[in-house]
Parts: structure tokens; C-alpha cells; sequence
């Protein structure tokens, strides 16, 4: 089996595996360790041998379902790398941190199968293949709320789920519609992403085709209006699976426009371009500004979440080089940060049993090491330098100006947005006289630090010598620039 | 040694020496004090000597280091290197702010003397004179940008230092907060320079070589953007809230970040970008200005203050004041040398007052503090030196570079501004004799603690500095060669003001400044004018800025975020949704009036298909026939 399909199906498998067979939670934990681990080392290999300079690597094509051209094809380039390496890191550093607190088979059996269909998602480039995983990765989530989750638990998966369902259905059908067109111009069926492109299509068409793929996305990453399920579900799940959800699931969202929307639909993403950059600019600063009067942690992280994912989909929408390496770039750092941060909002409910800020304070007195970290991915949030996310905002914000002066200064304020509730939460959780809740706050045990320090080690390296991390994502930028400008020339 | 080694030196010893701290007060608990000691003075100690020698050379030979660390970022035209360069200004800048550094460093080990949290201190004093250095040896605009951006952040962790008190950390958080505010004037300003001029590089050389590509009116846009971050930086108006609430930090970082080095940056970018701000008279002006209503606001507040580290906030703010009016009209090494001699002196003053307030268990009101004169009498003697100096009383070293923003304002021709440095500079001596008068001279006496050597000592040598720094730029009229001056460098504006003008205007104004002292003396010494001053006028209340900032700014936001987030999000958009959802449901509830289990229903239905199918076939046969 081959590169590729290992980091798929070896987590899917072992997930059905467990499922099947009733065993101690202690051998389903250590497989969950060997299994991670496994994936981990295949994509530390992938990532060595990936040649920035080629175009689509390590392609797998099978023929799965002839008469109707739906075909096993997986590849990776520059922007799949990003969440292929943050999907195999992030998941056993989860397991480090949290195998003392969770002992439920499903737990562990839900991560793996969702770590397989995140993985199988963000590498297919057949349409089919893509919606089966991204439907795959939604159940395990799905049940994780639902049976571990807080609060009105069981309201709020099913609305999280037929929201999301909703997206994704209507998705199908705009890809069932322009595999239909395809047979009809070129007489076979094909949802291979690189046959479908050369389909041609009215402008309606395309423009109708394009909303239901951005349907799916908006709702999944999510872009305004479309958030409204965010806060509460962020509230009411596990740790596990806010992280999967903030640091990997809504960067499939982002990723996917670029994937597909901008493959498929060059010339129209490029002319509704100007409408997503306001609406994400709006998102920006409308979810910051929401994130301020929260005091439930995991809600204001949630929005802060949301705010940075709308910066990204506006990188992406600048569609320059900048734009679309500082997204691809922010993915990436965004995803390090907010999976350390909800880490650490876990690790505070353990021992506290509480997420609203005002109850708590006086963390740093008591356990410092815990305090540092907090506060540090706090600030690589905030985008202080020498972090990822500084890099990533910069190069952002220079697309933006490039783009358009106005569009620059709006894109900017994306420094002072996050910071007016960031410092307000490290204030009021970590500083101030311990109060009852945290006076006996116990400090960062040794498998929590194992789990936290290469994060922040990645994110430091990140911020400091972006260069070496970049050099991989940005000859895919340049292609799909070059793309974007090959059809004009010809005109 | 090779020249860049020097310079990677000079800027890593700190950072290395903040990393070693920080690993060992992380890991390890009951290290040793002396250890943190020995290291932070290492790291602070091997980077003076460097830029004492380095600026030397550049004095002496004109020679240009430069050394290259790695390329930060290289996409398309955005290349960014991690390179340094000390040319004529970056040495000067060293020159000050290592030496400074590594005095305060000392004071700090006598300041913090048996803290708990002496380590953590140290880690982030040395990283903070890192990013200082990284912010003035930066040889393009992004990497300073990122010093620029560390100094603010380190300045926020020692802000907040003991942040049992939480509104410590308050405090540290408008300083950042607010120093952002001013970045983000300046990455903006930075992004429209490499869209204009990127592509021919992004070093200083680069840029300012090629800025006469760029139209006037984008020009004075990229410059007035530029100096909203000095704005932020360098604590003007209208953002230098967050300087005097900064005083909740320990002594040493007053002396340290908020008077000798960091606020210092925004008066060194201007000075970086001077062949730009040459271009764009418009907002050298607008930059006069501002610097012109800074020094006279923050005089006329630091009147009225009590607090002894707020007076001299308010000192510092006013004093940069002094340097962006010198600036604003074109006289960039005039400017310099004021924040040279400033540094030294306000670095005594701040270092003084934390000595005092070691001495006298942490009292910080100048009411409580009175008659302290007899049980510090080396303390007494250099305060009053330091405040002599900051009056520029001749000839000690401000009264050269006060005198010359003076006489530089005056000859530019803009009389408005002369009045007011005039007006500022006479309430300078009146707070600042105000502040001596009523702590040393009184009729009640107290007695406190004595200050240990490591404060003591350091002080001495900032006393001499601060008596002697203005030789190195005497003007010609003292038969000088402004010696500073010509080793800049910098395209100054040219002034011509007449040998009897000069002579004229420093004797009016030493007569005035000796008339104020007096008048201070009158009215504050052995009296008790003090106590009936109200500390609830307009001008004690610094003008109620504050309270507008946060009725016009913070309070408005919140009222946006709740309004975002209840009305917007949760009412209308998320009771849309669910309404969508149960509206689904009572169709549910319709159809299942249909599906009630009656089997006659059901036979209806039949009926009702049956007849229609017919209807159906005969409509295709009629149609058919």
C-alpha cells in the first residue's frame, strides 16, 4: 500500500477494527498511540520526500466504479501538505494530553476514524471520493458530542449535524450536476477534479454550481451568517473533538475553496471574489467584536476561531501570491495555536470544572509553567512576532494592499481585533490573587508538557524561520496564480 | 574578529542569556540568585562593550558594519532578510542604549534584590534590550517592525510584572493595546512602501533611495502612517494614554523601557526615514505639531501630579515631545541628541525615584515622601544634578540639546512652536523643582532604609554622563564642531541664526529657567502649598482623557459586541434558523393528519389515485387519437 492510502485507511481500519471488538480501554489506547504514531512517522516521510517544485505528488489512481468515471484518486501538493502534517501531529499530542481523562472506547475509536476521514478528504481529487469522506468525518464528531459532550448535548449535535448535512447535500447535488454536464460535452461520466475543469459552463450555471459548493464551505468554516452553530457546539464538545473541529475540520472548509472552487471555477471565483472578501472582512471584525463580552471560554475562543477563518477565506479571495501562501500559511499556525489553546481550556476544566473567565484567576501564582503556555498561545493568536501567525498575518496584509488600499487597511485592523479580548482573558484567568476555585490549581503534569511544548516549539520555528516552512507551499501558489492568468492572456 | 560576528554578538549575548534564564527558572526551582546575576549581566554586560567599540569605529573610521543571519521570507519580490547593519545612526543608537542597559541592569540586581520572582525578571529584561537592539540594527523595515513589535510585548510582561494586582496587568495591557494601535499604522505604512517601492528591495538603502518613484500625495500618506506608529511608541498625542499607567511596573523598567530606551524608537524612525520626511513637508509639520501640544499637555499635567513616577511619566512624555518638534522641522541630529542626552538623565531620575521609594517602603506620593534629604544624601545630591540638567541649566549637557531644539525652532521660522517649547521647557523646571522642593526640602523629616551599592553606583555614572554627554556636541558658538552632528550624518535642514540670536536666546532663557526655580523655591520649599493642592481639578485629573477614551472607545465596543453577538447573531440570525426548523415541523404535523391509521382515509386515497390515473390515460389516449 502506498504512502497515501496508509494515512487513510490504516486509521479508518483500526477505528472499525475497535469498534467491532469489545477490549480494555488500556489496549485501545495504546493502539490509538501506535496507530497515531504510525501516521505521524509516514507523513514526517511524506514531508521529507515531497519535491516543493511538482505540481500533484504521490498520486494513487484506482478504478473504482467504471461506468459512472468514480475513481480512487488521492494526491498532495503544497496546500494539502499544511493540514495533511497538522492532522498527523496534532492527533497522538491530543492523546498525550488527555489519556488520563477520558476512558471511553468510543472516545479514542471516534478520534481515529475521524483522523481517516479528515486525512481521505483533504487528499482525494475525485468529487465523489471527496463527499464521502467529507460526510465520513462528520458522523464521528457527530457521536462524540452526543455522548461526551456537556450541557444540552443532544439539541445540539443534531442541529450542528443537520446544519452541516444541509450544506453538504446541496454540495452533492452541484456535483452531480456538473458530472452530468461533463457526459453531456464530453460523453462519459468523470468526477475526476482535472477532467471536470475543462467543462465549460454559463455564467449562471457556474454561478449557481459555485453556491452550492460554497454552501458546504461557508457553513463548515463557518462564514457569516452562517455561524450560528458554532458557539454552542464549540461550548458543548469534548476537548478531543473542539480541537478537531477548530484546528483541522474548519481548515478543510478554507482548503476546499481552494481546491475546488478555484479549480473548477476560476473565472467565477474571481469575479464574485469582491463579494467574499467583504464578508469575510465583515467576519473578521464582527466576530472579534462578538468574542468580546463572552465569558465562557470555549464560546470567545470559538469566535476568535471564526475570526481568523474568515481572515483566511479573504487571503484566499485576494488570490494573489501573498494572499494565498500568508491563508495557507495561517491554516497551519492558526491550526497549531487554537488546538494548544482549547488543550489548555480542557486541561482548565479538569481542574477547575469551570470555563466561564470571571470565576477564575490567580492561575499564574500557582502553576507557572501552566500560566506560560496560556499565555503564550494566547498571544500567537494575537499574532505577536516571532510566532506563525505574525508571518501569516504580514503576508495577508500585503496581498490586501496589493489587492486594494481599502481592502488593505480594513485587513490590517486583523492585529488590533484580536487583542481586545485576548488580554482581557489572560488577565482575568491567569493574573489577579487565586481565588477558591484555583488555589489548589495543580501545575502542567509531564504528559501534558510532552503534549504541549512541540506545539510550541512548532509554532515558535514557524515564526522565526517561515522561509524553510513556506518554500513548500509557495510553487503551488504560483501555479494556480499562473492558472488564474493563463485564460486571460489567451483573450 | 569579523565584523558581522561582532554585530550577531552584540545582538544575541542578551537573547541567549534571557533563553538560559528562562530555562533554568522554568525547570529548575531555588536556583541560586547569584546565578541569575552573573548571566543577566553577562548577556547585558558583553553587548555594551561591543557597541561601545562598534560605535567607536564608526566614529572614528566611518566604517560600516553589517553582518546577515538568514533570509526570513523570499517569495516573489517580498525578500526579507535577517540582516543587521551599523551605520553612523544605528551606532550612535547603540552608543546610549547598551550602556544604559547594562547600568540599569546593575540598579535592577540591587531593585529586585531577593524578589521571587528575580529570574523571570531578568529573562525578560535581557530579552527586552534584544529586541531593542534587533528594532535599531535592523537593516530593513520588517525586522525592525518585529523588534518594534518585541520591545512592546516584553514592555507588556513587565508592565504587568507582579501581577498579584491585577490592575497591574491592566496596565500592561493598554500598553499594548495601544502601542498596537500605532503599529498598525506603521505595518500599514510598511506594506504601501513595498507595493511602491518593493521590487528594488527592502533594505533602508533601498527604500529611501528609490522613495522619489512614489507620488507626493502617497508619499505623505506612507509618512503620516509611519509616525502614527512613532505616535504609539513614543507615547504623543493622541496615544500616549498608556505611558503613565505603565508606571505600574517595577522602577528599573520605568527607567529602563519607559524614559532611556523604547519610547525612544519613534524619534529613531522618524530619524531612519528622514530623506522621506524631507519629501513631505506636510507632515513634518503635522509631526511638529503633535510633538509641540505633547509637551506642553504632558507639562502643564505633570504639574499637578503626586505620584513621583507619574511626574516623571509625564516628563518623558513631554521631553519627547521636545525631540518630534525638533523633528518636525527638519533638525533630525538635533533631536538625536536630545534622546542621547534624555536617556541618561531621565534613566538617573527614574533610577533615583525607585531608590527613594525602596528606601521609604514603597511610598510613591510625593506628600508622604517629604523631608527624606538627610538620610539620602548621595541620592539627594544626584537627583538634584539630574534635575538641573533636564531644566538645562548651562552647562550641563541638555542645555546644549535642549538649547539647540530651541534655537533650531526659532530659526525655522515657526515663532508658534518656539513659544511653546518655551512655555514647555519653563513648566519642565517648575514640575521638576516642585517634585525636589517638596521631597527634599521640609520641615518635617523622616528617616528610611539605605539603598544598596549596585543602585548606588550606577546612578554615579549616569550623574557624570548626564554633566558631561553635552560636550560630544558642542555647538560653534562654544567653539565646537558638533561632533554628534557631523557623524550622523543625516540630511538636517540647514538653519542660519546669527552668533548674537543665539547668544540672546540662551541667556533669556537660563535667566527664565532660574527665575522659575526660584519662584518654585518660594512657593514649595518648607511650605505646605502642596497639601492644598486638589487633586480633583481638571488638569489633576489629566484632563479627563482618560474617562473620554473609554466613553467614546472601550464602552462603545462592548455595547457592539453585545449587539453583535445577542441581537445580530443569536435573535436574529439563529431564531431565523429555528424557526426554518419548526415551520418543517408543522408541515410535518399537517401531513400527519393524513397518515392518522384510518383505514377508510387510506381507501379514499386509493380512490383519489385510481381516478386520477384514468383521468391521465384518457387525456395521453385523447391525445393520442
Amino acid at each position: 500500500m502506498s504512502t497515501l492510502s496508509i494515512l487513510i485507511f490504516l486509521p479508518i481500519a483500526t477505528a472499525l477494527f475497535l469498534f467491532f471488538i469489545r477490549i480494555n480501554i488500556q489496549i485501545v489506547k495504546v493502539l490509538y498511540m501506535v496507530v497515531t504514531s504510525i501516521i505521524l512517522y509516514v507523513a514526517l516521510k511524506l514531508y521529507i520526500d515531497f519535491d516543493p517544485n511538482a505540481p500533484m505528488q504521490f498520486v494513487e489512481y484506482k478504478v473504482w466504479i467504471r461506468e459512472y468515471g468514480i475513481n480512487y484518486f488521492v494526491g498532495v501538493d503544497g496546500v494539502s501538505l499544511g493540514i495533511v502534517m497538522m492532522n498527523a501531529i496534532l492527533m497522538p499530542l491530543i492523546a498525550i494530553a488527555l489519556y488520563k481523562q477520558r476512558d471511553k472506547h468510543g472516545y479514542w475509536i471516534h478520534l481515529l476514524f475521524v483522523q481517516g476521514g479528515i486525512m481521505g478528504a483533504v487528499l482525494s481529487l475525485d468529487l465523489m471520493l471527496f463527499y464521502l469522506f467529507w460526510e465520513i468525518m462528520l458522523l464521528p464528531i457527530f457521536f462524540m458530542i452526543g455522548l461526551f459532550g456537556y450541557g444540552r448535548k443532544n439539541f445540539i449535535t443534531m442541529k450542528f449535524n443537520m446544519y452541516t448535512i444541509l450544506g453538504s447535500l446541496v454540495m452533492l447535488i452541484a456535483i452531480l450536476y456538473i458530472a452530468v454536464q461533463y457526459k453531456e460535452q464530453f460523453g462519459v461520466y468523470s468526477f475526476s477534479l482535472f477532467e471536470l475543469k475543462n467543462i465549460t459552463l454559463s455564467s449562471t450555471q457556474s454561478i449557481l454550481v459555485f453556491s452550492g459548493f460554497m454552501l458546504a464551505f461557508a457553513i463548515k468554516i463557518p462564514i457569516f451568517p452562517f455561524h450560528t452553530w458554532l458557539t454552542e457546539t464549540y461550548r458543548s464538545a469534548p476537548t478531543g473533538a473542539v480541537i478537531v473541529m477548530s484546528a483541522l475540520m474548519a481548515k478543510l472548509g478554507t482548503y476546499a475553496i481552494w481546491r475546488f472552487l478555484f479549480t473548477l471555477f476560476s473565472d467565477t471565483s474571481h469575479e464574485v471574489a469582491p463579494y467574499f472578501i467583504a464578508l469575510g472582512l465583515f467576519g473578521l471584525i464582527f466576530f472579534g467584536i462578538s468574542a468580546m463580552y463572552q465569558t465562557h471560554l470555549k464560546k470567545m475562543f470559538a469566535l476568535s476561531s471564526a475570526s481568523h477563518l474568515s481572515l483566511i477565506v479573504v487571503g484566499f479571495f485576494i488570490y494573489d501570491v501573498y494572499g494565498l501562501v500568508g491563508s495557507s500559511y495561517l491554516m497551519v499556525a492558526h491550526a497549531l495555536s487554537s488546538a494548544a489553546l482549547f488543550l489548555m481550556v480542557g486541561m482548565l476544566f479538569e481542574r477547575t470544572k469551570t470555563h466561564y473567565i470571571d470565576s477564575l484567576g490567580g492561575i499564574a501564582k500557582v502553576a507557572p509553567r501552566f500560566a506560560l503556555f496560556f499565555a503564550f498561545f494566547a498571544l500567537s493568536i494575537v499574532g505577536v512576532p516571532l510566532t506563525a501567525g505574525f508571518v501569516a498575518e504580514v503576508l495577508i496584509i500585503l496581498g490586501a494592499f496589493n489587492y486594494n488600499i481599502y481592502i488593505g487597511f480594513i485587513t490590517a485592523t486583523t492585529i488590533l481585533i484580536a487583542m481586545l479580548f485576548m488580554f482581557k482573558v489572560i488577565s482575568k484567568v491567569l493574573f489577579g490573587e487565586p481565588n477558591e476555585v484555583t488555589k489548589d490549581f495543580q501545575d502542567l503534569r509531564m504528559h501534558e508538557l510532552f503534549a504541549l511544548v512541540p506545539l510550541a516549539l512548532l509554532v515558535l520555528a514557524m515564526g522565526i524561520f517561515p522561509n524553510y516552512f513556506i518554500k513548500n507551499i509557495e510553487p503551488t501558489a504560483q501555479f494556480y496564480i499562473l492558472e488564474k492568468e493563463a485564460p486571460k492572456n489567451d483573450k | 574578529m569579523s565584523d558581522s560576528l561582532l554585530l550577531n554578538i552584540l545582538l544575541l549575548s542578551p537573547l541567549l542569556s534571557a533563553t538560559l534564564i528562562f530555562l533554568l527558572n522554568i525547570s529548575i526551582a531555588g536556583v541560586k540568585q547569584y546565578i541569575y546575576t552573573f548571566l543577566a549581566l553577562m548577556g547585558s554586560g558583553i553587548s555594551a562593550l561591543l557597541a561601545l567599540y562598534i560605535s567607536y569605529f564608526s566614529y572614528a573610521e566611518n566604517q560600516v558594519l553589517g553582518s546577515h543571519l538568514f533570509t526570513w521570507l523570499s517569495i516573489e519580490n517580498f525578500i526579507v532578510e535577517v540582516a543587521l547593519k551599523a551605520d553612523a545612526l544605528s551606532s550612535f543608537m547603540i552608543l546610549f542604549i547598551a550602556p544604559v542597559s547594562f547600568l540599569i541592569h546593575v540598579y535592577a540586581t540591587g531593585y529586585m534584590n531577593k524578589d521571587k520572582s528575580y529570574g523571570r525578571f531578568f529573562a525578560y529584561f535581557n530579552l527586552f534590550i534584544f529586541f531593542m537592539f534587533l528594532l535599531v540594527l535592523a537593516d530593513n523595515p520588517i525586522i525592525m517592525f518585529i523588534g518594534w513589535e518585541g520591545v512592546g510585548l516584553t514592555s507588556y510582561a513587565l508592565v504587568g510584572f507582579y501581577f498579584e494586582d491585577i490592575k497591574n496587568t491592566y496596565a500592561g495591557n493598554k500598553a499594548f493595546i495601544v502601542n498596537r494601535v500605532g503599529d498598525f499604522g506603521f505595518l500599514s505604512a510598511l506594506m504601501l512602501l513595498f507595493i511602491e517601492v518593493g521590487s528594488g528591495g527592502l533594505s533602508f538603502d533601498a527604500i529611501l533611495s528609490n522613495i522619489g518613484q512614489i507620488e507626493p500625495s502617497m508619499l505623505s500618506l506612507i509618512a503620516f502612517l509611519l509616525f502614527v506608529g512613532a505616535m504609539g511608541k513614543s507615547a504623543q498625542i493622541p496615544l500616549f494614554v498608556w505611558l503613565p499607567d505603565a508606571m505600574a511596573g517595577p522602577t528599573p523598567v520605568s527607567a529602563l523601557i519607559h524614559a532611556a530606551t523604547m519610547v525612544t524608537a519613534g524619534v529613531y524612525m522618524v530619524a531612519r526615514f528622514a530623506p522621506l520626511y524631507n519629501l513631505t513637508l506636510d507632515v513634518s509639520l503635522f509631526i511638529a505639531y503633535i510633538g509641540a501640544f505633547s509637551a506642553l499637555f504632558a507639562a502643564i499635567v505633570a504639574t499637578r501630579q503626586f505620584d513621583i513616577k507619574k511626574i516623571l511619566a509625564y516628563s518623558t512624555i513631554s521631553q519627547l515631545g521636545f525631540m518630534f518638534m525638533a523633528l518636525g522641522v527638519g533638525a533630525y541630529s538635533t533631536a538625536l541628541f536630545h534622546m542621547f542626552t534624555h536617556s541618561f538623565f531621565k534613566a538617573l531620575l527614574f533610577m533615583g525615584a525607585g531608590a527613594i521609594i525602596v528606601a521609604f517602603h514603597h511610598k510613591q506620593d510625593i506628600r508622604e515622601l517629604r523631608g527624606i534629604r538627610e538620610s539620602i544624601p548621595a541620592l539627594f545630591v544626584m537627583m538634584f544634578i539630574a534635575t538641573l540638567t533636564i531644566s538645562a541649566i548651562p552647562p550641563l549637557s541638555a542645555f546644549f540639546s535642549k538649547d539647540a531644539i530651541m534655537s533650531a525652532l526659532y530659526a525655522s521660522g515657526h515663532i508658534e512652536l518656539f513659544i511653546i517649547a518655551l512655555v514647555a521647557s519653563l513648566l519642565t523646571v517648575f514640575y521638576m523643582f516642585r517634585l525636589i522642593f517638596v521631597v527634599f526640602y521640609s520641615k518635617v523629616k523622616q528617616a528610611g532604609a539605605s539603598n544598596s551599592r549596585s543602585m548606588i553606583y550606577p546612578m554615579a555614572v549616569l550623574t557624570i554622563l548626564s554633566i558631561f554627554a553635552g560636550l560630544l556636541n558642542v555647538p560653534e558658538i562654544f567653539g565646537g564642531n558638533l561632533n554628534i552632528s557631523n557623524w550622523l550624518n543625516i540630511l538636517d535642514k540647514q538653519f542660519f541664526i546669527s552668533h548674537s540670536d543665539e547668544i540672546i536666546l540662551m541667556s533669556v532663557n537660563t535667566l527664565l529657567i532660574i527665575g522659575v526655580i526660584f519662584y518654585t523655591y518660594k512657593r514649595y520649599a518648607y511650605s505646605d502649598t502642596i497639601e492644598k493642592e486638589s487633586e480633583h481639578s481638571l488638569v489633576a485629573n489629566k484632563f479627563y482623557i482618560d474617562e473620554i477614551y473609554s466613553a467614546v472607545i472601550v464602552k462603545p465596543l462592548y455595547a457592539l459586541s453585545v449587539i453583535f453577538d445577542k441581537n445580530i447573531s443569536h435573535h436574529l440570525i439563529d431564531n431565523t434558523i429555528h424557526r426554518l426548523a419548526l415551520y418543517y415541523e408543522k408541515l410535518g404535523v399537517v401531513f400527519s393528519y393524513s397518515e392518522n391509521g384510518n383505514v377508510r382515509y387510506y381507501a379514499l386515497y386509493m380512490l383519489f389515485g385510481v381516478v386520477s390515473g384514468f383521468t391521465y390515460l384518457y387525456i395521453l389516449l385523447r391525445a393520442a387519437l
